[in-house]
């Protein structure tokens, strides 16, 4: 498990609500994700990038800055999106009924250290992911 | 998006050049264009007796619409072809159907319909071996506005839901292609 990997593992297996997180290129390819049995994550992993340029998007048009993050509330669910800089989006997916500030905290806590992992992915790849 | 430059540049690579056909329609170019009225008709005929391309158009614009399309064939078969007319086919056609609705499919079906009026007229006024020669020049520069008039088309769309979501261009052929795997079973 690379070190990407572990960070979402880390993540998902510590709260219990979180059902599983899945990191992405801006073009929708999946980077990293956790649980490792989490299905479909082609498909998420391209709309996880789509709706963080929708976000993008709709805030620049509106001239609210760079949007920090995305919460979609479902009948089942939500669903948390982050812009990791302009490098990739994380998405992070959840029961219902939840405390959404703490999730919220272990997102964010975990967030510095997701970047500086995928920089150096980055820089030891020679720059494209 | 790309250019018309490249898509041109493709479809001479796969289909052949344009110059050796070009040259063709130049020899003949005073004579075909005569047939402009004509068809400038028979299209108009067409299109405006099916209702959906004739849904397309406003109350009272046939006459404009087949001033124009006679100013296009005139060009088409004059054979004298410079940067500004391939990228107006790419840019400007390709815009105009956007904002009019009309799909590549109808586009594709009328140029069909301006081949194949071609021919029968080339057939009737010259002797076959001619004939030949002539329709093969129309046919494949009309394939070369075809293949330009859809791939701005195209791009157009792609670009404005890029433009609109923020969405790169990338993304958009991802979602294309995980669509277009379920769609055919390999996903």
């Amino acid at each position: 498990m690379d070190r990407l990997e572990s960070l979402l593992h880390d993540l998902v297996s510590r709260s219990p609500e979180i059902k599983g997180a899945v990191l992405v290129t801006l073009d929708g390819f999946p980077i990293a994700y956790a649980p490792a049995h989490l299905t479909d994550v082609e498909r998420q992993a391209a709309v996880i990038a789509s709706l963080a340029s929708l976000a993008a998007r709709s805030t620049k048009m509106v001239s609210m800055g760079e949007p920090e993050e995305i919460l979609i509330t479902a009948q089942d669910g939500r669903m948390f999106v982050y812009h990791v800089e302009d490098i990739a989006a994380l998405g992070v997916l959840t029961v219902k009924d939840i405390t959404a500030g703490l999730i919220l905290l272990k997102i964010r806590q975990m967030l510095p250290e997701l970047m500086r992992e995928l920089k150096d992915m980055i820089n030891v790849g020679g720059g494209g992911i | 998006m790309k250019d018309h430059r490249q898509v041109l540049r493709d479809f001479e690579a796969i289909s052949g050049p344009i110059e050796p056909y070009a040259e063709v329609l130049k020899r003949y170019a005073d004579r075909l264009k005569e047939w402009d009225e004509f068809f400038a008709k028979a299209f108009y005929d067409t299109l405006f007796s099916y209702g959906p391309t004739a849904s397309v158009f406003r109350e009272g614009e046939r006459p404009e619409r087949e001033e124009a399309l006679k100013v296009w064939y005139r060009k088409v078969v004059s054979g004298e072809y410079d940067d500004a007319f391939w990228d107006w086919q790419f840019r400007k056609v390709g815009l105009s159907h956007v904002v009019r609705g009309i799909p590549n499919e109808f586009m594709l079906s009328a140029m069909s319909l301006v081949q194949r009026v071609f021919f029968h007229k080339v057939l009737e006024a010259f002797p076959s071996d001619e004939a030949v020669r002539i329709y093969g020049a129309f046919k494949h520069v009309t394939d070369a506005i075809a293949t330009l008039i859809a791939a701005g088309y195209m791009y157009s769309y792609l670009d404005a839901v890029s433009e609109s979501t923020g969405m790169s261009l990338k993304l958009i052929e991802r979602h294309a292609i995980l669509v277009a795997r379920r769609e055919y079973g390999k996903d």
